[in-house]
């Protein structure tokens, strides 16, 4: 059975730095105070946002689960992941950060059948003109090059996040994660 | 015990489909519903269901929704009343949208539609959905809610847990406490809530026989074992309803036994300043006190129960809701 914890102080940092830079703007201080970060350890600790007003309900399911031999799996808001001590944005979090955060500056517009390529999980290795210019004025202002992008629709809608890589001449979007994962891995990654 | 008059069965002619629908269901449906009713309603069984898609109006509403879908090249029949599109022509699958993989939209049964929203909702409630894989109905309790308050949606089977989140992280439901654990031991987490949606694992008779033609394993004493777990479930559920807290208890089965006659024994066990079984605001189906019974049902205010009958173009299935009047 998995436990669940807070975020020692050091991990609170690590996701509010990692959110932080992938957003563009410092949108965790805000949330913090009314959410609290909590894990679901395992090989890769899924972390948690959840109302600080769900805590003593929190507290009361996993201590009374574990007497009843049943576990709690999800709580409200799953935020990302821990793998080896890096933390990882799941593309859980986008709706709700979109819903409760200012958009993010950092955002990457595809065109219709970019979108397409896109969510069935394929890298963009000839961004259309339009992609291009977006790519290069994000490189331009000095961004860590590997910290994702949020890749939206032509339409708005939140996709996916992305890397902007360069290798020689060419420059390219890689697939970190897409919405298309809900149809290509249902069993296996939620 | 009054016994069907019918000689012949209503089904006669539907050879190759009497091999799948088991003789007892036959006689059964002709003694409770009537024969004419029973022929109409094995016919729509064998039918295929209309793909059935309802916005996530936390996203889009319906308007919205089908015109950003129709210019794309989709077409589609509007179903105002339960705010849902019914699909008539698909240039590629619904499912390949970005619209849909961002959870703008699901696509599910037209009687999945209805439990969750008659139940009252606020959004400071906490809610119990005590069978919640694939997480369809959990989206639209969420919906409701507004994405406020709580949801606590239990699944017994580790199998469909993956199913039920991914569709919670598709649609953006942000509310849900997900928990593994056998819905009959709700009670032993001492959590009240303001409501539960108990749509109870069932025999599934009311389902088009299409989907895995689910008439064919069934036998009647599967009827009785399901009905026993659902009592279970039911009165798990009850214990936990907070004072004045609303319980709507739905199943997709045809049988009295997984309906009426499960609602009408709770209900008579109950002195009435105890329990009130409240209307249900559709317009489809019929009463639930019509329904044929070896004897007459006891309460009275069965009227206000619902049995939907796979004739309007949805699964078949029975619903009922009620208020605890007492702590």
């Amino acid at each position: 059975m998995k436990a669940w914890k807070s975020l020692d102080p050091q991990e609170v940092e690590t996701v509010i730095q990692k959110v932080n830079a992938i957003w563009g703007a410092d949108i965790m201080t805000h949330l913090l105070g009314k959410y609290l970060l909590v894990k679901r350890e395992g090989e890769r600790s899924e972390v948690y946002l959840v109302p600080t007003s769900d805590l003593k309900l929190l507290n009361l399911l996993t201590s009374s689960l574990t007497q009843q031999n049943g576990q709690l799996i999800y709580a409200k808001t799953k935020l990302g992941f821990f793998i080896r001590n890096q933390f990882h944005l799941g593309i859980e979090s986008l709706s709700f950060l979109f819903a409760v955060a200012a958009p993010p500056t950092r955002k990457l517009i595809l065109q219709p059948k970019e979108t397409q390529q896109f969510i069935y999980g394929k890298n963009l290795e000839h961004p259309s003109p339009q992609t291009l210019r977006q790519l290069e004025e994000l490189a331009v202002q000095e961004w860590e090059d590997e910290t994702p992008i949020i890749v939206l629709s032509d339409r708005q809608i939140p996709l996916g996040l992305g890397s902007y890589r360069v290798n020689g001449n060419s420059r390219w979007l890689l697939n970190i994660i897409d919405v298309g994962i809900y149809l290509r891995a249902e069993k296996t990654a939620f | 015990m009054p016994k069907s008059s019918n000689k012949t069965s209503a089904f006669g002619q539907h050879r190759d489909a009497q091999k799948t629908v088991a003789r007892e269901f036959i006689k059964r449906w002709e003694f409770f519903y009537g024969k004419e009713r029973a022929q109409e309603l094995f016919h729509q069984l064998r039918l295929e269901d209309p793909r059935i898609i309802a916005p996530n109006t936390l996203l889009i509403n319906l308007h919205d929704l089908q015109r950003r879908l129709e210019r794309q090249g989709f077409k589609f029949s509007t179903l105002p009343e339960y705010t849902a599109l019914g699909v008539q022509y698909e240039p590629f699958n619904l499912v390949a949208t970005p619209e849909y993989l961002g959870g703008w939209f699901s696509i599910q049964a037209l009687s999945s539609l209805i439990p969750p929203r008659v139940l009252p909702l606020d959004n400071t409630a906490t809610i119990a959905d005590l069978a919640a894989a694939p997480g369809i109905k959990t989206s639209l309790l969420a919906m409701e809610m507004k994405n406020h308050g709580t949801i606590l949606a239990l699944e017994k089977s580790k199998k469909r847990l993956s199913a039920l989140k991914a569709t919670l992280a598709r649609m953006g439901v942000h509310n849900t406490f997900v928990i593994n654990l056998d819905s009959t031991k709700f009670a032993q987490l001492h959590i009240s809530v303001s409501g539960v949606l108990l749509d109870a694992p069932c025999s599934g008779t009311g389902l088009k026989l299409t989907k895995d033609k689910r008439l064919a394993p069934r036998i009647l004493s599967d009827i009785s074992r399901l009905a026993s777990i659902q009592s279970q479930l039911l009165e798990n559920a009850w214990q936990q309803l907070q004072k004045g807290g609303t319980l709507v208890y739905s199943t997709c089965s045809l049988e009295p036994e997984e309906g009426e006659v499960l609602i009408d024994t709770f209900v008579s066990q109950r002195k009435p300043e105890e329990v009130e079984l409240l209307p249900i605001p559709i317009q489809v189906g019929w009463p639930g006190n019509e329904t044929h019974w070896y004897e007459p049902f006891s309460s009275p205010s069965l009227e206000h129960t619902r049995r939907i009958f796979p004739d309007i173009g949805i699964d078949g299935f029975f619903i009922a809701m009620m208020r605890k009047l007492v702590r």
